[in-house]
């Protein structure tokens, strides 16, 4: 699979010293979430960790404009289910910046965070990223 | 600073999900459910919907006749199937509602719907779930083989064997393999242990390893929790001691386990590139082709045939004029294409697009591909391709 960056880059702001850790949603999701309770050490040791995590980019709402938050999802249709909070990722681009969604396998680059966000007593998030480049899976892959 | 305003963000949301006022209880929740902007109010409000049970049924339809059925999210849907009322009493509102939506063809979330009716196993329901088995949906062949056997499950085993044996898509295979062993059911192991290798993709979905996870989790509880080294999403050579070591405790169970080796998704060329339409209604077709034109059906790609060269040849150089922006295209709800044409290796183009959403050009080039798909036999896959292509066109069709 060539990755190729045609999308949205960011480069100037990527951090300039050790290279992001590869992460997947065999991670992220790889165990039955349960509120409150305590997450898998592999997955803990993620917080605040420079990242790169492919999935499939997903508009929270239903306009068709580029968007400055989004979610990414490892479903192309998310048709099986609805994805459950660890097995999705809430993204905010660059201050000031949008992207459009983008088709297909996209690869994310930035800080994971990986904590409960919990308001008046709901779980909002499990995992948000600092966005700071998307690059695009931009060829096929063999069968 | 970022975080901090997504945090923001789904606080708002959080707060905007609390309880209603008493009098519009229900039809508050509803329209959050379906329509909030954001994804936590909506899941949040989907939640106690699902959780009220009959109380919030009234709602739903005041919802549907005000909104249209289209606008019914998929978490609503998901929430009201998954929270059946195991008393006496049942949930009867519900689940008239649950069977409205999966007898409805055109409703997007109709599988969902008839899972929720298989949670509830009640006998009346048999003809519909039976009939489920022959649906063009896969997830609807899911959902029918968990209700077939949750109401007679000596009946319903055979055909649910067939389905694990030989469905053309491999995702109902190892989907009802795993169905089964949760039920004691060993059948499907054979399949499930295949699927631990899987690493097929389409398009670039890694729906083989989807697939593998799943077949992991099953194996694992019918191992007793044990996951034998193996590591999901590793790669085959990574897992092949673990996928040997779950061979060799949950195999021979099974006297037919190596008898024939099981393939989920058969050896294929590399692939130029590809047509995928998704629908939760019609389920999905599947078509990709080599640089020569030689076209195959399926996630586990079938072959058919060969496009004849100075046809291919055309509609790959109209492929070349096209311009890909990578974009997402109009707002997917749930039927979708994916299209991905590579004039040459290094210029492939991409777009995914919602019904009525395909470009002008794109859609021209979508026709010249049906000519050629005219081209060989059997004619079937142009036929499913001008069936399903109207209503991605930009004028509807």
């Amino acid at each position: 699979m060539k990755i190729g960056a045609v999308a949205v880059l960011w480069a100037a702001l990527l951090g300039p010293s050790t290279a992001p850790e590869e992460v997947d949603f065999s991670v992220l999701s790889g165990f039955d979430y349960i509120e409150g309770k305590e997450l898998p050490g592999e997955v803990e040791r993620l917080h605040e960790t420079e990242v790169t995590l492919a999935g499939f980019m997903q508009r929270e709402d239903d306009g068709s404009g580029p968007v400055e938050y989004f979610m990414l999802i490892d479903d192309a249709c998310g048709c099986e289910g609805t994805p459950k909070l660890n097995e999705i990722v809430f993204c905010a681009m660059p201050e000031g910046e949008t992207t459009d969604i983008l088709a297909g396998v996209t690869t994310m680059t930035g800080k994971l965070f990986v904590e409960e966000i919990v308001e008046d007593d709901v779980v909002v998030a499990l995992y948000t990223m600092d966005v700071d480049s998307i690059d695009t899976l931009d060829a096929p892959s063999p069968p | 600073m970022r975080r901090a305003l997504l945090s923001v963000a789904l606080a708002a949301a959080a707060v905007a999900a609390q309880e209603p006022a008493p009098a519009d209880a229900w039809t508050e929740a509803v329209t959050k459910a379906c329509a909030h902007r954001r994804f936590a109010v909506r899941r949040a409000a989907a939640n106690k919907v699902g959780r009220a049970g009959d109380a919030a049924v009234p709602a739903i339809r005041a919802y549907i006749v005000a909104q249209g059925a289209a606008r019914v999210s998929q978490l609503l849907v998901e929430a009201v199937a998954a929270t059946p009322n195991d008393g006496d009493a049942g949930d009867p509102a519900t689940t008239a509602l649950l069977e409205e939506w999966a007898r409805e063809r055109t409703f997007y979330w109709r599988a969902q719907a008839l899972r929720g009716l298989a949670a509830r196993r009640l006998p009346e329901h048999r003809a519909l779930f039976w009939a489920a088995l022959d649906d063009a949906s896969y997830l609807f062949r899911i959902a029918g083989a968990r209700g077939a056997f949750g109401v007679d499950a000596e009946a319903a085993r055979p055909r649910l064997h067939a389905l694990v044996d030989a469905d053309p898509d491999p995702r109902v295979r190892v989907q009802v393999a795993a169905f089964l062993l949760e039920q004691d059911d060993d059948h499907g192991v054979p399949v499930l242990l295949a699927a631990l290798a899987l690493q097929a993709q389409c398009l670039g979905d890694p729906w083989g390893r989807r697939e593998a996870e799943r077949a992991f989790r099953a194996l694992r509880a019918a191992a007793d929790g044990k996951d034998f080294g193996y590591r999901p999403g590793g790669s085959a050579d990574d897992n092949r001691a673990g996928i040997a070591a779950f061979t060799a405790a949950l195999a021979p169970a099974r006297a037919a386990a190596d008898a024939t080796p099981i393939v989920l998704a058969r050896e294929a060329p590399a692939f130029a590139g590809g047509v995928v339409i998704r629908s939760c209604r019609n389920g999905d077709l599947v078509v990709r082709w080599t640089a020569a034109g030689a076209v195959y059906e399926g996630l586990d790609p079938r072959p058919t045939a060969t496009v004849p060269p100075a046809a291919w040849a055309a509609i790959a150089a109209r492929a070349g004029d096209l311009e890909g922006d990578g974009r997402v295209h109009g707002r997917v709800i749930c039927d979708s294409i994916d299209v991905v044409s590579a004039a040459d290796a290094d210029r492939p183009r991409r777009w995914k697009c919602a019904p009525g959403a395909v470009p002008a050009p794109l859609w021209q080039w979508l026709g010249d591909l049906t000519q050629g798909l005219r081209q060989i036999s059997p004619p079937h896959l142009a036929e499913e391709l001008e069936g399903r292509l109207p209503q991605f066109s930009e004028s509807g069709g």
